[in-house]
């Protein structure tokens, strides 16, 4: 007898009481708890029963760190993948040329009087993709847990010192000749964070596509 | 709790990667559940793999490209399929050639004549 969804969900939510919050941890072993439990209704126990008497044998314990050894394997394949994204991206003639038009906006910055406008803009250009894939993700994290998040805080936090600067600069704090190297930095700091973050939802892609495929 | 038998866990604990590649060697993919039941029927229920021991050994070979997945989605939920990989191919057959050895030695040991008694 195979079991219904309501009845898989009542063993992935005894997991999630169990504090495994990874999706592709979860749905491994869902699917190893449904095959003994089917086992043992062959008998004609029922569902409550068997999933009970499945719950006293099943060594629970050993998940949490699997959970963890699972993590540390995303994060390690997240960064490599990172690596090679961010090779192939900064040669890409886009990149270059958006690039290219970044500094030179700043060039022009410096130059002009009219530098709060300009740099106003150029904060726009640069943070909002930024802000809408942090807010994507941060929309989907609970579908894989606070892993995602936690492995791609160091560079979400490159980002802060560049948005402290920013307002300084306005402020004509910075206004000298270290202002163009100062902002040069801060661009550097961009293509970083908008190609982890993209590489980050599109890892939160796929999970959630799998993740529909049985609770949607 | 790990790999146990009715008699010592510990001879079998180093075996377990043998004994997946083996298995998956033999077919072309397999999940967790169907991999503890498939050496329980041909060990007549001597040998239990349990899952605290299955899952984490797999995802170690996996990690170490040993084994590729594939999801699938079978009765409502989505079931893990291993298979061997190239490098997974190979891994087997020198597992299997470097547990051949040990078992030839461990016979030269133990046997009555020649060994240590």
């Amino acid at each position: 007898m195979k079991l219904s969804k309501e009845q898989l969900q009542v063993i992935d939510q005894h997991l999630k009481d169990r504090k495994v919050e990874s999706w592709d941890v979860r749905y491994e072993i869902v699917d190893h708890i449904a095959c003994l439990v089917e086992s043992k209704m062959e008998d004609g126990s029922g569902f409550n029963s068997a999933f009970t008497k499945v719950k006293m044998t099943f060594t629970f314990r050993y998940l949490l760190k699997m959970q963890q050894d699972k993590r540390k394997a995303l994060s390690k394949l997240l960064r490599v993948k990172f690596v090679s994204d961010f090779k192939g991206s900064i040669i890409e003639a886009s990149f270059l040329l958006k690039m290219g038009l970044l500094f030179l906006l700043a060039i022009l910055m410096y130059k002009y009087a009219s530098v709060d406008v300009l740099l106003g803009m150029l904060l726009v250009i640069l943070y909002s993709p930024t802000f809408f894939q942090a807010k994507g993700m941060i929309k989907n994290y609970k579908l894989y847990g606070k892993s995602m998040l936690v492995s791609s805080a160091w560079v979400q936090l490159l980002s802060i010192p560049s948005m402290i600067m920013c307002p300084f600069y306005i402020s004509d704090v910075l206004k000298d000749k270290y202002a163009v190297v100062i902002l040069a930095l801060i661009l550097c700091f961009v293509p970083i964070m908008l190609v982890w973050n993209s590489l980050l939802l599109k890892e939160m892609k796929k999970l959630k596509e799998q993740y529909f495929l049985i609770y949607e | 709790m790990y790999i146990y038998t009715m008699s010592n866990s510990k001879l079998y604990k180093g075996s377990l990667a043998t004994i997946i590649l083996k298995l998956l060697s033999q077919q072309d993919k397999m999940y967790g559940y169907e991999i503890t039941q498939k050496v329980k029927g041909l060990t007549k229920g001597e040998l239990n793999i349990t899952e605290g021991a299955l899952y984490p050994a797999l995802h170690k070979l996996e990690a170490e490209g040993v084994l590729e997945v594939e999801v699938m989605r079978v009765d409502n939920r989505l079931r893990k399929y291993y298979k061997l990989t190239e490098k997974g191919e190979k891994e087997t057959v020198s597992k299997l050639a470097e547990l051949e050895e040990y078992i030839k030695n461990m016979q030269v040991l133990f046997n009555p004549k020649f060994g240590l008694e």
